[in-house]
């Protein structure tokens, strides 16, 4: 239960990040000509230069951070979840439809029923898959993969024209707008335009929650019997196909509310148009993956790629690079991020594997015998 | 057999011609004050050893004991803290598994190291591929293959995948590999831990004839009866330290026990009469399907009763696992049922049987008995994570659950690396199972299955687990002992079934049969079969 302090652990995605912002610079100049120095100052203080710009930092961790948190438990179980984006929109039609059509809730019951709700919608999204996988043996990355496109057309349906969603006798396919009471309290302002809401508290304490699940409790505990050898779980007593459904619940639940988060915290109504362009789903998978499938590690990765998010609208206001190149730098740096911080999973397999096709044991982690 | 021309240079010293066995005098590899520190902690101190030319040196001792540390340094795994490794009289650095390889030592480890969907071929010839211009030439591969498995005697099919082939098999398709290598120190550890008895035969002669050939060969092994047939000279280590290097000749299983654990060593088991109480376990009828569909276990009917150990003896492969993993409710019964203590318990959960009353020692500890990533704690708390003194709503109490591990290492001297915080995979063999043990006893079980206890566990380990086997009986505790090792069989059973193919064919008093009997009964001969002596 005690770990020690893995310091390989922390230095690997370092490094990554790391790298990736030295790629990142070469290209800058090599590509644009334009000065990587003053694009990467514009960056940083766009990320961090200023209380708005930690604000907005902390509004766009939120969401992939509860999404990354998603991927994790579900990894954690042996299970891949690439089901997160479907998951969230689940969450987030199920919180639009509180938030629109429960208008009589009083006070602050009403965004917190709303987050309810949506935790369970992409709860039972994802337990969906893990039930299709246990009792199927349908693999769940397929099946994530079909109930993302499902989890959207869905939504369109719901808010096409016509559809129950739709606000009537307008020709806008979208919603109504939320009541004021299912929008996610804000309790911060650093400056007007910058709402910090309740959304960067609710990440932190999933954060908390999913630390304290996995390490601490019975139910973590199976969880991670079952991910890392399912024989030795089952013969544990423990139900292989119990615990794959109940991960695959709190992994979706986590997903759902980072829809919920996304959409109450930033948006005023819910809107066909954005079904297909979201991307926390994906964007948790890359959180998660550089978190190195722990719950704060999730946290420290949610934060530094909505850190990244926020520079890129530093370097577009600073007009430090032309437009339209700084999102794709920001792009570029992530993706580099999530590539070094994989292959050096790859890496450390491919010698794992030279050394075994030479004959070695994990020499490493034997100290006796 | 000829290399490819960019790779001649390295090459070049794997060609030595094969050095003379009779003329030679100078160790073909010599360790000379080799010592391994982790921390604090010395695996190997001040180690000396010598292979010579064309023998079988055998190198035993307790789990522990430091073995595969000196071999992982040998093999370029780790690096001595001390110490100098010479071949052939000349000083080496090791760096590495390829560059043992290219110095000429291959090594055949315990837990084989091939890729299942590569054909036998694939795998020899992986990392050293026969090429054509651009294109692999497995053509060519698998002549090669073919060739050196005649030569030797190494029967095996290059074109079969590994998967579909026995243990045995792959273990003579990872010694193929050595040689396609061109190896000219083998070292085997634990080479018959997971043979059948005819392969362990087969393989000692394929052995012998290696040596014969000019090979010298390392072998590591825990059954002292092995190392008597087939070792030139024995070195044995006791707590990472040589004690001495003897030749074969006149040592005898006490002379060499003696020297594995510094002290006389009971190697029969010393007990009681056994006096069976009420039936504590009782199959009727029972059917049980293997992975492929087919009816492993047929119609099995048998007691157990409290205070006394029944050994169920066969081949593996006879149905003993599915048996088992039955009994603990991890395989379907297709029809009969199964009673433990007068509760049934057919087709519960295996949360449930264990409640019943079921400790369970599984046949692979790796696989089923502990999660090799969990620390100790974790794992002695495997089946209680439920049990309101480790959890309370749901959440553990890592005080207890750190108070029942250092416990348990405490009363079955597990020997760890860190306490209870080592992760169970960085124990050695032995102290996994002791850990495993301790576990299913202290949740003082009304039937204790022990599947294979004493597989790859050191001779000292053996005893003490024999001990508490046998005082488990005498608390009352019904014992299923399943065993391929017909001496574990017979000398801790109070009674003995048989199981051949899927059925008892036999049954017998301990103490009152000999192994030529029991043997007879265990390959299914009808003249042993059904006889209760």
């Amino acid at each position: 239960m005690t770990r020690r302090f893995d310091i390989e652990a922390i230095m690997v995605p370092f490094l990554a990040v790391i790298s990736a912002m030295l790629v990142g610079m070469v290209l800058t100049y090599v590509v644009t000509g334009y000065d990587p120095f003053g694009a990467y100052a514009s960056l940083i203080n766009g990320a961090i230069g200023s209380p708005s710009a930690i604000g907005a930092t902390m509004l766009r961790a939120a969401p992939i951070t509860l999404t990354g948190l998603s991927v994790m438990i579900a990894f954690r179980a042996g299970l891949f979840n690439i089901g997160g984006n479907g998951q969230a929109i689940m969450g987030l039609l199920l919180a639009g439809v509180v938030g629109v059509k429960l208008g009589a809730l009083p006070g602050a019951s009403h965004w917190i029923v709303a987050l309810c709700g949506a935790a369970i919608a992409g709860g039972l999204w994802g337990a969906l898959a893990g039930f299709l996988k246990v009792a199927r043996g349908a693999h769940e990355v397929v099946v994530t993969i079909m109930l993302n496109y499902i989890a959207i057309r869905f939504g369109e349906y719901l808010l096409g024209l016509g559809g129950p969603l739709q606000e009537k006798g307008s020709s806008i396919p979208a919603s109504t707008t939320f009541d004021t009471n299912a929008q996610l309290p804000v309790f911060w302002r650093p400056d007007p335009f910058t709402e910090v809401h309740v959304g960067v508290v609710i990440a932190l304490a999933a954060a908390t929650f999913a630390w304290f699940l996995i390490g601490r409790t019975a139910l973590g505990f199976q969880i991670r019997a079952v991910g890392l050898q399912p024989d030795a779980a089952e013969y544990g007593g423990m139900s292989v196909t119990r615990i794959t459904v109940i991960a695959m619940f709190i992994a979706g639940a986590f997903a759902g509310l980072g829809g919920a988060v996304a959409t109450l915290g930033e948006l005023e109504r819910l809107q066909k148009s954005e079904l297909a362009v979201i991307q926390i789903g994906f964007a948790g998978i890359a959180v998660a993956l550089l978190g190195r499938t722990t719950a704060f590690g999730c946290l420290f990765a949610g934060l530094l790629m909505g850190a990244l998010d926020s520079g890129a609208v530093g370097i577009q206001n600073d007009n430090a690079l032309p437009p339209g190149v700084a999102t794709k730098l920001i792009g570029v740096i992530q993706g580099l991020i999530v590539l070094f911080v994989g292959t050096d999973l790859v890496f450390r397999r491919l010698s794992h594997r030279i050394v075994g096709v030479f004959g070695g044991h994990g020499a490493a982690g034997m100290v006796k015998s | 057999m000829q290399a490819p021309a960019d790779d001649a240079g390295v090459r070049a010293d794997r060609q030595n011609p094969p050095v003379d066995p009779v003329s030679s005098s100078q160790p073909i590899l010599e360790l000379k004050g080799i010592s391994k520190a982790f921390g604090d902690f010395y695996a190997n101190k001040n180690v000396d050893f010598d292979l010579r030319a064309g023998e079988i040196h055998c190198l035993v001792g307790e789990n522990g004991a430091g073995k595969s540390t000196m071999m992982n340094m040998l093999y370029g795994l780790l690096e001595p803290t001390e110490g100098t490794i010479s071949m052939d009289g000349k000083p080496v650095a090791i760096h590495g598994p390829r560059h043992a390889i290219d110095l000429g030592i291959g090594m055949v480890h315990q837990h084989f190291m091939l890729i299942p969907v590569f054909t036998v071929a694939e795998n020899i010839v992986l990392a050293d591929e026969p090429t054509q211009g651009m294109a692999l030439d497995m053509k060519s591969g698998e002549e090669r293959v073919r060739e050196l498995s005649d030569r030797y005697g190494l029967r095996v099919d290059p074109t079969s995948l590994v998967r579909d082939i026995t243990v045995g098999q792959q273990q003579r398709a990872e010694i193929l590999k050595a040689l396609f290598r061109k190896a000219r120190i083998l070292i085997l550890d634990e080479p018959t831990a997971v043979l059948t008895p005819q392969e362990i035969d087969e393989l000692l002669k394929v052995v012998r004839q290696l040596r014969d050939e000019g090979m010298s060969i390392i072998m590591i092994t825990h059954k002292l009866k092995e190392v008597l047939s087939i070792a030139d000279r024995i070195s044995v280590l006791r707590r990472g330290e040589m004690v001495g290097t003897v030749d074969c000749e006149g040592q005898t299983e006490q002379s060499l026990a003696r020297m594995m654990v510094g002290r006389d060593v009971l190697l029969r088991v010393d007990k009681g009469e056994s006096i069976p109480e009420r039936p504590v376990l009782q199959l009727r009828n029972l059917w049980v399907k293997d992975e492929r569909k087919l009816d492993a276990v047929r119609g099995a009917t048998f007691e157990v009763h409290a205070g006394e150990i029944v050994a169920l003896a066969g081949i593996d492969g006879n149905g003993q696992e599915e048996l088992v993993d039955a009994i603990a409710g991890l395989r379907k019964i297709e029809q009969g049922e199964i009673v433990l203590d007068g509760e049934n318990i057919t087709g519960l959960t295996p949360h449930e049987i264990s409640e019943a009353g079921l400790g369970h020692i599984p046949q692979d500890r790796l696989r089923r008995g502990m999660v090799v990533d969990f620390d100790l704690r974790e794992n002695a708390m495997l089946h209680d994570w439920d049990k309101p003194d480790l959890v309370r709503f749901g959440i553990i109490d890592r005080g207890a659950c750190a108070d029942r591990a250092d416990m348990l290492i405490e009363m079955y001297d597990v020997r760890t690396g860190g306490g209870s915080g080592s992760r169970a995979g960085s124990l050695s063999g032995g102290n996994q199972q002791k850990m495993v043990i301790a576990r299913e006893i202290q949740r003082d079980p009304k039937l204790l299955i022990a599947a294979q206890p004493t597989r790859g566990v050191d001779i000292g380990a053996i005893e003490f687990i024999h001990r508490r086997l046998v005082e488990e009986r005498d608390a009352g505790t019904a014992v299923l002992l399943v065993s391929l090792e017909m001496q574990e069989v017979l000398s801790l059973a109070d009674r003995i079934i048989v199981i051949f193919e899927g059925q008892i064919v036999a049954e017998f008093e301990g103490g009152r049969v000999d192994e030529e009997r029991l043997g007879l009964a265990m390959v299914g001969s009808a003249d042993a079969a059904g006889g209760v002596a």
